[in-house]
């Protein structure tokens, strides 16, 4: 992966990124390029209690996780459902900055659970290849467009008066 | 009943655990608690036993237990009487603490010192070495740990505070959540 193209691909997964509010993170593969990029940002989320701001990650690997617990997790790439999953509390990540410098993180909770989710994208895995049962674990979301900002809320109140 | 330990370790391979536990069998010793895993492709094991009334033919089970270790080539196995067990049941860990960073000599022995010397009992401590195709080796250490009556969180931070700098690692404390039911 050349310096210029991960760059690249994480201003356009940043920008993304804060184009819908409530997403905390995105991988390269859900944008269309297919290099092992991701960025997370929980600070302004409120199970963000822990927290290192944004972190533009090449090639994150995990190289500790302990701990499990399930949580609910949705994805920009699958808007119509959220699923229970099973993911470590504790992890420590091996990656690479954009400066190209080695980067350690390591980390727990909510934030730990973004950046395996995310890491999963780069291996083509996603949050619903990891529930226990479909039929149990796996919820139909009504509001996402509301939610995650890919309709603004005038857009929706004028859809209703119609 | 007098309890003992087994400990043993070797090359990873199919059957260690069956020809040891076997052995035990046979002198009708029960496995009460166990903990086995692979470190750095070594097989190893601690077991307590309880042995049977009327005891145990110590010498007998020591020497059956180095015949199999002989058999499956392993690179030691002991065993030994235990003294009683901590009164009043396992310690409940309050706090996970996580510590990484460059590996080299020192960081748990660091950290562990700093431990001990606030009273922090240690109840389980994981590791991990991770190399990198640079040759940077990135040590991961995760310690569960229980804090002495009276201290906080903030004073579990205060006992470790120095250990970054000095080791140059990152530390970082949670606490525990825990449902209560």
């Amino acid at each position: 992966m050349e310096p210029g193209e991960a760059a690249a691909v994480a201003a356009d997964l940043r920008d993304t990124m804060r184009a819908h509010p409530g997403c905390v993170g995105l991988a390269a593969p859900q944008i269309g390029a297919p290099v092992r990029v991701i960025v997370v940002d929980v600070s302004a989320h409120r199970r963000g209690r822990r927290s290192h701001g944004e972190l533009v990650l090449l090639n994150p690997r995990v190289a500790f996780a302990r701990g499990g617990e399930v949580a609910r997790e949705g994805c920009l790439s699958i808007p119509h459902l959220t699923a229970n999953v099973r993911r470590a509390t504790d992890v420590v990540l091996d990656a690479t900055g954009l400066d190209g410098a080695r980067r350690w993180i390591g980390t727990a909770g909510f934030e730990a659970r973004c950046l395996l989710h995310e890491i999963d994208h780069l291996d083509g895995v996603l949050f619903l290849d990891r529930v226990d049962s479909l039929s149990r674990d796996v919820f139909r979301r009504r509001n996402y467009a509301l939610a995650s900002g890919l309709v603004s809320p005038a857009s929706v109140s004028r859809t209703k008066r119609r | 009943m007098p309890q003992y330990a087994v400990s043993a370790i070797g090359r990873d391979r199919p059957g260690i655990v069956a020809a040891v536990t076997r052995v035990l069998l046979d002198h009708d010793v029960n496995v009460e608690d166990s903990q086995m895993t692979i470190l750095r492709g070594r097989f190893t094991m601690m077991l307590i036993l309880a042995t049977p009334e009327g005891g145990i033919d110590e010498a007998s089970l020591r020497a059956e237990l180095e015949a199999a270790a002989g058999e499956l080539e392993l690179d030691a196995i002991s065993l030994n009487p235990v003294g009683a067990a901590e009164e009043g049941g396992p310690v409940e860990p309050s706090h996970i603490v996580t510590v990484y960073g460059m590996d080299h000599p020192g960081i748990v022995q660091a950290v562990a010192t700093a431990l001990a010397d606030a009273s922090v009992n240690i109840t389980d401590l994981e590791t991990r070495l991770v190399s990198d195709d640079d040759g940077a080796d990135l040590y991961a250490m995760m310690l569960e740990v229980a804090l002495p009556a009276g201290m906080s969180q903030g004073d579990l931070e205060a006992a470790l505070a120095t250990i970054p700098r000095e080791q140059g690692v990152e530390v970082s404390i949670r606490e525990l959540e825990r449902d209560e039911l």
